[in-house]
């Protein structure tokens, strides 16, 4: 569970919690991501160059952005599956106002402020409809793509000022790292402080493991889930306007390949429970570590994408398996 | 009322929901330093006045005041900042959050940066903990305790946030003897603190064990306020029934005929090398406190659970692991968790009588709707379950009339031997009285009926034969209503064992 708030007591002493971190879910993580690392370091010359992790750090950092929000909500146990159709709607309105404004911050401002409309839409529907979160976006996933295509009819959007400094900022470094995956640690440190540290990140946690439970000591459910659906369709506008910088343009198509898919599948992966309550944000960094670097490993590899997706799947019964095991093993360590 | 100030005071609550009134202006009210039970079967009100309470329903009609002023709640936050706090039946703790942070939930200590003040948390909960003679680490998670020591754990919440009006709805359900012992002792000394104490249950002798004053509610009206000293075991019955309940274990002994049951050398779980034998016509209950084993004994009898040793029916071996099996030669099993094991909340009446015989009516895979229906009335009406109709979903009948659509479901199988864990478990007096009859009667048409049972009284009252475990084994056989009494039972059950808390 919470990694920062670990080994505060007990058998202290280095070995001691070594030991203890040995036997949680991140361990497995960490492990099965080495192990995806040596396999390819073995196997593929050319992963052996730090320049390859820099880039496979700056290309899945819109996942590890989406994947926050997702992780969020679904702790609570709420789902949020139309961020891949999110992406698309971001970029198109940060495009369009481009050029309709021919102000980059503008865009910039217009892009973002979809997500907290769409996630407020979403939430206004589960909290207060009391519909079903999964039902609700498996129906925004297709209207927004369908509004998307209804509005572009299906031909990109061109940055018709060329903002450099808009494109620039999916390349430019700070250091040695990529700049979105600077944005991407900030994001998740913060997040994990709100998770581990807040009051209101401990309540996200409750009301997973025991909606009643959570009613009736006072946590305003309805609030939270709220805000959970605004931050997770927020975290996908930020991920959408990544994914734009790296084009320069608005393309209708953005995300439409399973990135929601994806996306949970290493949220999964990284051990938050569909049910809610359970799992933490380093697991899902990990997840979506895994799955990224397996995917370009076997990119670099040169193996076709059906392979791909056949280890890729593989991969993630495994990791699934791993957490079935350690739960079972939990329950013997118990009393 | 007397002249001490009343802590809560609740005057002519009604709440209608569409279909029923389930309180029709009722008055309650609690002292400090008073432990006030409130009775009466399910469906009297009981839980809808909880909940107007704990501030999750809002009343139609009437006044809640608390130390005299008058309150509107709106939220449970609304009501805990009254300090008022409940304990539920179905607790209300997250199996993954640490004890700390399950008693502190919705009002974790926290530093100035608005972060979770993590010493603070645990030492004050360690303090809470401690007070309520609990000594176990708050950083454990709720997953890993006892029934028991959650039900504390819960106490502890309470405590926490000072609350001075604490209500308990059948906090003893799932607690052995001694566990209510200890739940005892807490409630007394709470009392001493001047904490008034609402005790909502369905065991009369608890009421007399504990509380000072007793109201009694039926079908959502105010039938009586006493105090205890001054009422009678039956007087309390007829208030809750609105008739008398003659005779509640009607257990009249039929004709013992052959064996049906073999159990020969059983083990698994904590149950070590278990012998028992049911015979036609014959009721055996096996007596255990909780955590003796008494409610494994039944699932490796049936199969879901693995075992060794034999289990024979009729002279025919049931394998083990085979659940099916056990069903198809004749041996049916309600399990002591009648929502998560038997019924299917969301189906029908119908549909849940049917569920293990709807092979029957089926030709070519095609179920015979009409022989189906045909079925489910004959049960509904030779059981006399209360519904308005078989299609009404089973979730809106009483636990009584639910335990007897589950009895029905066996009913239509041609069985030999019906297996029953609890099998009164959270049912009123009235349908208890009816199911104690209804295992009668199947007694006497040559069936063998096994009960496994942690309520003594029960026991005592069906039973023909009676053995006890204790820690997985058996320490003796009784012969009922000859040489079997509550206090050697009890004894046998209890000796050696360690004190649970």
């Amino acid at each position: 569970m919470a990694v920062l708030s670990k080994g505060r007591r007990g058998n202290s002493g280095a070995a001691g919690r070594m030991s203890r971190w040995l036997l949680t879910r991140e361990a497995g993580l960490v492990i099965l991501l080495l192990a995806v690392v040596v396999l390819f370091w073995i196997l593929e010359p050319s992963t052996r160059q730090q320049r390859v992790y820099w880039d496979l750090l700056r290309e899945i950092s819109p996942n590890l952005i989406a994947a926050i929000g997702v992780t969020m909500l679904m702790l609570a146990g709420e789902f949020d599956l139309s961020i891949g159709s999110m992406l698309a709607v971001t970029g198109v309105t940060t495009v369009v106002v481009f050029n309709g404004t021919d102000n980059m911050w503008l865009g910039i401002i217009a892009g973002l402020a979809t997500g907290p409309i769409v996630g407020s839409i979403h939430g206004y529907l589960v909290t207060q409809q009391k519909m079903n979160s999964l039902v609700t976006t498996l129906g925004s996933l297709f209207a927004l793509r369908g509004m998307v295509y209804v509005y572009t009819n299906k031909t990109p959007i061109i940055d018709e000022n060329g903002f450099y400094d808009f494109q620039d900022a999916y390349y430019n470094n700070l250091g040695p790292a990529p700049l979105p995956f600077v944005l991407a640690v900030i994001l998740v440190v913060l997040a994990l402080i709100v998770l581990t540290q807040t009051e209101f990140g401990r309540n996200i946690y409750a009301i997973g493991g025991n909606e009643t439970a959570a009613r009736v000591s006072g946590i305003k459910v309805t609030l939270i889930k709220f805000i959970l659906f605004v931050i997770c369709a927020g975290c996908a506008a930020i991920s959408g306007m990544i994914l734009t910088m790296q084009t320069g343009t608005g393309y209708f198509d953005s995300g439409s390949s399973g990135f929601e898919l994806i996306v949970i599948a290493g949220v999964v992966l990284g051990g938050i429970a569909l049910s809610g309550g359970k799992g933490s944000l380093v697991g899902t960094v990990l997840g979506i570590l895994i799955l990224g670097m397996t995917a370009k490993g076997l990119r670099l590899m040169g193996v076709n994408t059906n392979m791909q997706l056949m280890v890729t799947g593989s991969i993630m019964i495994l990791a699934v398996f791993m957490h079935s095991f350690h739960d079972r093993i939990s329950i013997f360590r118990k009393r | 009322m007397s002249e001490e100030k009343a802590l809560l005071q609740l005057t002519g609550i009604a709440k209608a929901f569409p279909g029923t009134k389930a309180l029709k202006g009722v008055d309650f009210s609690l002292k400090a330093g008073e432990v006030h039970a409130l009775i009466g079967e399910n469906g009297a009100g009981k839980s809808t006045l909880i909940k107007i309470i704990a501030g999750l329903y809002q009343q139609d009609a009437g006044t809640m005041e608390v130390e005299g002023k008058t309150v509107d709640f709106h939220s449970p936050a609304d009501s805990l900042e009254h300090r008022i706090k409940v304990v539920y039946q179905e607790l209300d703790l997250v199996p993954d959050l640490s004890i700390a942070e399950n008693v502190f939930l919705g009002n974790l200590p926290k530093k100035a940066l608005r972060t979770v003040d993590w010493q603070a948390l645990y030492a004050r909960t360690s303090e809470l903990l401690l007070d309520l003679g609990l000594d176990i680490d708050p950083e454990v998670p709720i997953s890993a305790l006892t029934v028991a020591q959650q039900q504390l754990v819960e106490i502890a919440r309470a405590l926490s946030r000072q609350a001075q009006i604490i209500i308990m709805d059948e906090p003893t359900s799932a607690l052995s003897q001694t566990e209510i012992e200890s739940l005892f002792a807490v409630i007394r000394r709470l009392q001493g603190r001047g904490v008034g104490v609402m005790y909502v249950s369905h065991k009369l002798d608890e009421i007399y064990a504990i509380a000072d004053r007793v109201t009694v509610f039926r079908d959502g009206e105010h039938i009586a306020t006493e105090a205890v000293a001054n009422t009678r075991h039956s007087d309390l019955v007829t208030w809750m029934v609105g008739r008398e309940v003659k005779d509640l274990y009607p257990r009249s002994p039929a004709v013992r005929g052959d064996v049906l049951l073999e159990v020969d050398g059983l083990s698994g779980g904590n149950i070590e090398n278990f012998s028992l034998t049911v015979h036609a016509g014959e009721i055996v209950a096996v007596f255990g406190l909780m955590g003796s084993g008494v409610h494994n004994l039944g699932r490796l009898i049936f199969g879901n659970m693995p075992r060794a040793g034999n289990v024979r029916l009729a002279g025919e071996d049931i394998q083990a692991k085979a659940p099916m099996d056990a069903i198809r030669k004749g041996l049916g099993f309600l399990t002591e968790n009648r929502k998560s094991d038997g019924l299917l909340m969301p189906l029908s009446v119908k549909d849940n009588i049917t569920l293990v015989s709807v092979k029957n009516y089926a030709k070519l895979m095609v179920i015979n709707g009409q022989e189906e229906r045909r079925s489910a009335s004959d049960i509904i009406d030779k059981l006399s379950i209360k519904t308005p109709g078989m299609a009404q979903k089973i979730r809106y009948l009483s636990g009584g009339n639910q335990q007897k659509s589950l009895i029905g479901r066996w009913l239509l199988e041609d069985l030999k031997v019906l297996m029953f864990s609890e099998p009164t478990r959270g049912i009123d007096v009235g349908s208890k009285a009816e199911i104690y009859r209804l295992m009668d009667d199947m007694a006497h048409q040559g069936m063998g009926i096994l009960v496994l049972s942690t309520e003594l009284p029960e026991v005592m009252g069906i039973a023909d034969r009676i053995i006890v475990m204790r820690q997985g084994k058996s320490v003796g056989g009784w012969v009922a209503r000859q040489d079997a009494n509550e206090q050697d039972l009890m004894t046998a059950a209890t000796v050696q064992m360690e004190k649970v808390i």
